[in-house]
């Protein structure tokens, strides 16, 4: 077999349905030079484990809606190139919905909320 | 997911929040109804108008009424002229002309907004510079945006992100709301509407190689369809030659290549070195059109002539260090693109070629509408990309923005008639509709064995890319039409979603959108198949010269079938 260069990493993840608070799930992906860490979470969500959650709109570096940490630092995932050993988490641990998914905390959980937020005057919409 | 679901009512349900849903729901505000916008991402983070790197198109003489560098010969016929050119005469022309001669208005409500135009590009099709943008290259998009959406924030309008919307209600024949699934809880809501706007974009990620976001899935044309609104021009899918491919973290990009490509004296090279373009298009070389840019790349990359990875070569490491150092201070300074590092990511134009090939741009297709913005189903209305008629067989740079803001305000408008023509009708719910979005629900979260919808996903896109592409023939087409209904009845049925928790269930996500996709593309490949000779984007190498009456071709469901018919084009009166 040809010994291809992989690239491993971890994610901290994060179910409210399971017991424990969270997990670092760890992944092993191969290596492409010029690689993110978008590509890297791409590869072990359609390859791996089809539960893992995070965002991902342009790809290109305009909407940011996959800002994330690696390493502890706040970055881009799609313009950030992947490391290995590299440890990604959610941007803040306090309001994070799964995995890496993170919304603000006014923003409604269930539909209720939805409704119950609509029904009252002033509403305080996300 | 059992249960009674939950009802919220509104007057009008915008699907698609960006540029045109955005525009339609201020639009239907200040015509006095309840709005409510969903959007399945977020606000200003999703969506194909924020990455419009280019402009807003506008005839010459209003950019200078409304203070830009104009020109005063021009005027909103010759740029409705030009856009009948690029569209090769198949153009909807009561809708070319409506976009042409609204786009003033329609700046100058952007104004009015905080949109800070700053100047205006000249681009290929225009006779005119036309291109209306915002400071810097790529700001235009997410300028409008912001002008827009902070307008809507300033509004009584409910805004739902991470909404959904899975399968059109209709009472009676009226489109009357919509079954979404919340992502954040996983729970279907019911929105009841008087009346439904679809803005949701186009279908570029169909595609495997694309400049678009991940959620331009076509889910819009796919609804529509189902619940029984006619497509129309679905064979006119735009591409962008300048599209990296390789490497892989800057897969999709365009801004950076564009400039390389166009700027400079680049060289477009296969696997032999051999500048190819000399057969396509000896005398403009790398500098020809975009369409011919891009059928004599996947000519070389479907022959086998490409890249390692796809694509085929860009180089500029034939011109001196000196220049290309002079040129990337110019415009890259650093070699940085927003908040990517070229380097970084491998990139060293002095001595590697870029990977390059065709990627999905635009979609001219789309649900047909009437110049109200109206589909053919009742209580449904359209606009932007999502909708088919203004471009005809290509489209013009910058007309994409302003058919945002022209019909999004269109429909808007005539939508919120329509809802409050309907003010005083209750709406009955077809529980039946909402039983069966749930059982579709039900059977992809069984815990058997079954297909990934990220992996089928995958194949989709080539399949689209490599036969429904850039370059068509009777046997691709046949062959791709073939797989596509093999896969609605032994794929669709076998999905099966590994995640356990409702909560953001993205895979979910993945799954619905699939077969948006699957239906979206066997739209595209049935007109492809019906339209033999090559016209615009629709390029075959079998193509048959037609003299008869052009015609526009329109698919619409019959039961469980998708049935095409035509339509003569209109003739082009001013």
């Amino acid at each position: 077999m040809n010994k291809q260069k992989t690239l491993a990493f971890q994610v901290r993840r994060y179910s409210p349905c399971s017991p424990e608070e969270f997990t670092f799930a760890k992944f092993e992906v191969p290596y492409q030079v010029g690689m993110s860490v978008m590509d890297a979470l791409r590869y072990a969500q359609e390859n791996l484990d089809s539960s893992l959650a995070f965002d991902c709109s342009c790809r290109i570096g305009i909407c940011k809606a996959c800002a994330l940490r690696m390493d502890g630092e706040v970055v881009m995932a799609c313009s950030t190139v992947a490391r290995d050993g590299m440890r990604l988490e959610p941007i803040n641990t306090t309001n994070v919905c799964r995995d890496l998914i993170v919304r603000a905390r006014t923003h409604h959980a269930t539909v209720s909320e939805i409704l119950s937020s609509l029904s009252t005057p002033s509403e305080g919409r996300n | 997911m059992q249960g009674n679901t939950k009802i919220l009512s509104t007057d009008v349900l915008v699907i698609g929040s960006e540029g045109a849903g955005a525009r339609a729901a201020l639009e239907a505000t200040e015509c006095g109804c309840h709005v409510t916008l969903i959007t399945k991402a977020r606000l200003g983070k999703s969506g194909a108008t924020q990455c419009a790197p280019g402009d807003f198109a506008l005839n010459s003489n209003s950019a200078l009424k409304l203070g830009m560098d104009g020109d005063e010969r021009d005027s909103w016929e010759l740029h409705f002229e030009d856009t009948l050119e690029g569209g090769k005469r198949l153009n909807d022309v009561a809708m070319a002309r409506i976009m042409t001669e609204g786009a003033e208005d329609a700046m100058a409500y952007l104004m009015e907004l905080g949109v800070p135009w700053s100047r205006l590009g000249f681009y290929p099709g225009h006779r005119y510079p036309r291109g209306a943008m915002v400071g810097t290259v790529g700001k235009t998009g997410t300028s409008l945006l912001q002008g827009l959406h902070k307008a809507v924030k300033r509004r009584k309008i409910t805004v739902l992100e991470d909404t959904f919307a899975i399968e059109l209600l209709t009472d009676k024949g009226i489109v009357s709301g919509c079954i979404v699934l919340y992502v954040p809880s996983g729970e279907l809501l019911i929105i009841q509407a008087k009346v439904v706007i679809l803005a949701t974009g186009g279908g570029s990620r169909i595609y495997w190689l694309t400049s678009g976001p991940e959620e331009v899935t076509g889910d819009g044309m796919a609804m529509a369809f189902r619940a029984g609104a006619e497509l129309i021009d679905m064979e006119f899918v735009q591409f962008s030659p300048y599209t990296m491919i390789w490497p892989q973290g800057l897969r999709g990009h365009q801004s950076f290549v564009y400039e390389y490509f166009c700027v400079l004296n680049s060289w477009l090279m296969n696997c032999y070195g051999d500048r190819f373009m000399s057969k396509w298009d000896s005398e403009r070389m790398e500098h020809s059109t975009r369409d011919t840019l891009s059928i004599a790349m996947m000519s070389e990359i479907l022959a086998g002539n490409g890249s390692e990875h796809d694509g085929v070569y860009l180089s500029v490491t034939h011109l001196p260090k000196n220049l290309l150092e002079h040129f990337a201070e110019d415009y890259f300074p650093g070699l940085q693109v927003g908040s990517f590092h070229l380097r970084e990511f491998g990139v060293d134009p002095q001595h590697v070629a870029f990977e390059v090939a065709p990627g999905a741009h635009f979609f001219m297709g789309g649900v047909r509408v009437d110049t109200n913005c109206a589909t053919t189903l009742p209580g449904l209305y359209a606009c932007g990309e999502v909708s088919g008629g203004a471009h005809g067989a290509n489209r013009l740079s910058g007309n994409a923005l302003t058919e945002t803001q022209v019909f999004g305000a269109i429909a808007g408008c005539k939508a919120a008639e329509f809802a409050l023509n309907r003010a005083n009708t209750t709406i009955e719910i077809d529980q039946n509709q909402v039983d069966s979005v749930r059982e579709r629900i039900r059977l992809m979260s069984g815990s058997d064995e079954g297909l990934c919808p990220f992996v089928l996903r995958e194949q989709l896109q080539q399949l689209a890319w490599r036969q429904v592409g850039v370059i068509r023939d009777q046997k691709g087409l046949e062959n791709a039409l073939s797989t596509l209904k093999d896969w609605e009845t032994s794929a669709l049925p076998r999905i099966r979603i590994k995640t356990k928790t409702n909560v953001f269930n993205v895979e979910l996500v993945k799954a619905l959108e699939f077969e948006n996709m699957l239906q979206v593309l066997k739209a595209i490949t049935i007109s492809a198949l019906s339209r033999s000779e090559s016209c615009g984007a629709h390029y075959r190498t079998d193509s048959i010269p037609d003299s008869s009456v052009p015609v526009r071709y329109v698919i619409q469901r019959n039961e469980q079938r998708m049935e095409l018919s035509s339509v003569t084009v209109e003739a082009d009166i001013v």
